[in-house]
């Protein structure tokens, strides 16, 4: 089955469960029962549900579905947890202090999977388009070695040239592009701004060069650009791991605030 | 100036297949049949019998029980029994435990999910190897040629199994080493034996020069497998057995290619495209008279069609395919129209008379490749009157419908080919085309997470068995992850049967025992999917060789979660769809994921 054919799919059938879950909340608040309670109990059990799919991804070796169907549920579902929560608040914002804050972790899970969704799609595609396969754990190592060959190549174009533009530049511009990964936001934009900046720079200075200088001012280019796609992929792999560190604790928390919300409901007497 | 370095040009007997064969024992070995009655003035001085002989075999001297050669094995030698006898096991044969390979059980699942827990904390630890042996059978070194596994209870094994039996001047294992399939059956040694082991070069030497030889060999694959292979093929299921005993004895065979097509591919592949086509042999090329119908009996090939001053492939086919059926078909049907066929293969096409069809893309070999050729004659004689008109109405669009290029030609606006022409040269091109479970990589979809990785790990102590490392096609990447070949060259060579098909899956499989870290396999796969491990103890100290005290190395590699309950734990890993173990034979298949 297509991409494409898969979300018309699982689309519909959301789009069937949600309707199904308005037309059950209608009939239940005609009825005179408290949809906010048939609500409450369901948005609590999807949300515990969309949180197995972690647990599905660390018991990898047991033949539970592929991990690649349990996504497909956490999205959908989550998606319909959002008509659930929608639902269960009325369509307003929430009065009491404790709603006002389990409302605002909601919004953080569900935002933060949408974007991590889009996140997920966009950046990878990204990604595989410009730069080359590099472990994001091992980027900072080959920065520091990428490093090291630049200030060996100005060190040496000093001593060899007797001339101080090729040190100059990089003392005064480079020494802190190779320190570290740079300009991560630009690059999570895809913008080249600060990378043709920087280009343009070095061009600049060259104009002051001999042909010997050129050659080292040419070899220091070639590692310019090596820093640019590695910043790159430093930019765009961390992107792609850092919506999990808002995600992950927002979900944990949510569940404990919506535990102490349901203590709460039925300790002060308005789940009878 | 620094000197060049300089080295002899490498021969083709610069590394003999065993030191230990002297001028006395060549010429008793000369003295025997089937090598006394050759007619030597047909080799070449540079390629004598004697220097086949000297170069090309080996002694081997079996003792009671030793296994020589191990059903599903691969191998590239033939034997002689020079004295004494051996037997074959006959079907159902000896258990693999019995073979010295590892059993293939899966974890339940409270062990799988105690995999959690229970991984060691150190990278490839393994138990303290003891003398561990499996089910009745045991392992002993040689007179310094090879380890060898024995079966222990020779008497009762022979007892349970039916077996035939060998004696001197009989020769076997010919066909698995000409045609590079597996070995059909075991064979043991019933008391001692002296066998002559002849590798494969040698075999194709003799073969070639002489007749008697090859007409031997011939013989013995007409009457050994020929006629259960056609059986297997789909236009030649129907036929009774007096049709199938005419089509074996039309039958030919003919080789293209290395044998050694791994060495030739590494050496190769960082030539240029045309270098490279130029070099694969051509079995028949496009716009030749199909003479005959071509089985692909092993090995690969590639169909391709000229382009102005190029050759682009439109598909590749394995062991078991058959070529040049549409265009028999096409020409068997324009002689039962056009009744003033002149009958010299070629109609004028004027008239409302058709043309006779030539081939209508080239076969190349790429690698080794085996083909039978079964003569158009006997096809229209034999098998076309045979076939329903539903089944040559399907064998006639048989080449054509998978030709890509027409596919691409007529769908204007439509659907896109199944597989794009780069994708399939880039295949084609680094051989990943003989991988069964070939693991490929969408780098579109895949985000990096490397949750393949660590599912991997985890249904293997704590060690990927694979490496998400490798070439890129465009947003593809296959990854360094053992594709469980069709053709696994790497199963070539192991002195103990440590690597080996597992049955009755065919997944490529190393047991962990009987592996003694020769590297054989390691060096023997083109593409770097095996890896050679240094082991470590529970608490993490290297395993050590008490006489040389080098650390105990092991060759590891994908198994493709054999053990594991749900199968392979990368592909169920990724959550994503970025990744799936793709069978390269099911072009459908693979077409459909390329194209989600």
């Amino acid at each position: 089955m297509t991409f494409a054919k898969r979300r018309w799919r699982n689309g519909f059938v959301t789009l069937l469960a949600g309707a199904g879950l308005v037309a059950w909340c209608t009939a239940y608040d005609v009825a005179l029962y408290q949809p906010a309670f048939l609500t409450g109990w369901l948005l609590l059990a999807v949300v515990l549900m969309l949180t197995l799919y972690n647990g599905r991804k660390k018991l990898s070796m047991v033949p539970l579905g592929t991990a690649a169907s349990w996504l497909q549920w956490h999205i959908y579902l989550g998606l319909l947890a959002v008509l659930v929560f929608a639902l269960h608040i009325e369509w307003s914002l929430p009065n009491g202090i404790l709603e006002q804050i389990l409302a605002l972790f909601f919004v953080t899970v569900s935002g933060s999977g949408i974007i991590g969704l889009y996140i997920s799609r966009i950046y990878a595609r990204m990604l595989t388009r410009r730069s080359e396969e590099v472990v994001l754990e091992r980027i900072p190592q080959i920065i520091s070695q990428l490093r090291a060959q630049a200030e060996a190549l100005v060190l040496e174009s000093a001593v060899e040239t007797g001339s101080s533009s090729v040190p100059d530049f990089y003392g005064s511009r480079l020494a802190s592009y190779f320190a570290a990964p740079r300009n991560l936001r630009m690059h999570l934009r895809g913008s080249r701004g600060a990378s043709i900046a920087l280009a343009t720079e070095l061009q600049n200075m060259t104009r002051y060069l001999n042909d010997q200088e050129l050659g080292y001012a040419e070899k220091l280019r070639v590692l310019v650009d090596r820093k640019d796609e590695l910043d790159y992929a430093y930019a765009i792999q961390s992107m792609l791991k850092a919506w999990l560190f808002v995600h992950l604790p927002a979900t944990y928390s949510l569940i404990l605030l919506a535990l102490l919300h349901l203590v709460l409901v039925y300790s002060f007497g308005g789940a009878r | 100036m620094v000197d060049a370095v300089t080295i002899q040009r490498p021969r083709r007997w610069d590394a003999p297949f065993s030191g230990d064969m002297n001028n006395v024992e060549v010429e008793r070995i000369l003295a025997l049949d089937p090598f006394r009655e050759m007619d030597r003035d047909r080799f070449p001085a540079t390629l004598s019998l004697a220097g086949i002989i000297s170069n090309d075999t080996r002694i081997v001297r079996c003792l009671d029980g030793d296994i020589v050669v191990r059903e599903g094995d691969y191998g590239n030698s033939a034997f002689l029994v020079i004295s004494g006898r051996v037997r074959v096991v006959l079907p159902p044969g000896l258990s693999d435990s019995m073979l010295g390979r590892a059993p293939s059980q899966k974890k339940g699942l409270l062990q799988a999910v105690a995999q959690l827990w229970r991984n060691p904390l150190y990278p490839e630890v393994r138990d303290t190897y003891t003398a561990e042996e499996t089910e009745g059978t045991a392992s002993r070194a040689d007179d310094g040629q090879q380890s060898r596994i024995f079966i222990q209870d020779v008497p009762a094994v022979l007892n349970e199994h039916r077996t035939a039996t060998l004696t001197t001047g009989d020769m076997f294992g010919e066909i698995a080493a000409l045609g590079r399939t597996q070995r059909t059956a075991t064979v043991i040694s019933d008391g001692p034996a002296e066998l002559l082991e002849i590798r494969w070069q040698g075999l194709r030497d003799i073969r070639r020069r002489v007749d008697d030889f090859r007409r031997h060999v011939d013989r013995l694959y007409r009457e050994r497998s020929l006629a259960s292979h056609l059986q297997a093929t789909p236009m030649f299921r129907h036929l009774n057995d007096d049709a199938i005993a005419r089509i074996v004895k039309e039958t030919l065979f003919e080789t293209y290619g290395d044998f050694d097509w791994n060495t030739q591919y590494l050496r190769e592949r960082d030539e240029s495209f045309n270098r490279r086509l130029a070099s694969e042999p051509v079995i028949v090329a496009e716009g030749d008279y199909p003479d005959g119908l071509l089985l692909v009996r092993a090995g690969f090939a590639r169909v391709s069609q000229a382009i102005n001053n190029g050759h682009q492939t439109i598909r590749y086919i394995g062991r078991g395919a058959v070529f040049g059926m549409a265009e028999i078909v096409h020409n068997w049907r324009r002689d039962a129209s056009n009744g003033d066929y002149d009958g010299n293969g070629v109609g004028n096409g004027e008239g409302g008379i058709v043309q006779t069809k030539t081939l209508q893309s080239s076969l190349r070999a790429l690698g080794y490749v085996d083909i039978l050729r079964v003569p158009t004659a006997v096809i229209e004689e034999l098998v076309l009157p045979t076939l329903s008109a539903e089944a040559l109405a399907e064998y006639s669009q048989l080449d054509e419908s998978l030709d890509q290029t027409d596919e691409t030609d007529t769908n204007e606006g439509g659907e896109p080919p199944l597989i794009e022409p780069g994708m399939l040269e880039f295949l084609v091109e680094h051989r990943y085309i003989n991988g069964t479970s070939t693991m490929l990589v969408d780098l579109d979809r895949c985000v990096r997470c490397d949750d393949c990785v660590v599912a991997c790990a985890r249904a293997h102590d704590n060690n990927p068995r694979f490496n998400r490392h490798g070439r890129r096609h465009d947003h593809y990447m296959v990854p360094n992850a053992c594709m469980h070949c069709m053709d696994p060259v790497c199963l070539i060579g192991c002195p103990t049967g440590a690597i080996h098909r597992s049955s009755p899956g065919g997944e490529v499989v190393i047991n962990d025992t009987t592996c003694i870290g020769c590297r054989t396999c390691a060096n023997s796969c083109p593409y770097d999917n095996i890896r050679m491990v240094e082991v470590r103890d529970g608490n993490g100290v290297f395993i050590r060789d008490t006489v040389t005290n080098a650390p105990i190395v092991k060759a590891s590699k994908c198994d493709l979660c054999l053990d594991q309950p749900g199968g392979p734990a990368c592909e169920r890993a990724c959550p994503h769809d970025a990744l799936k173990r793709v069978d390269m034979q099911d072009l459908t298949d693979l077409g459909k994921w390329l194209n989600r």
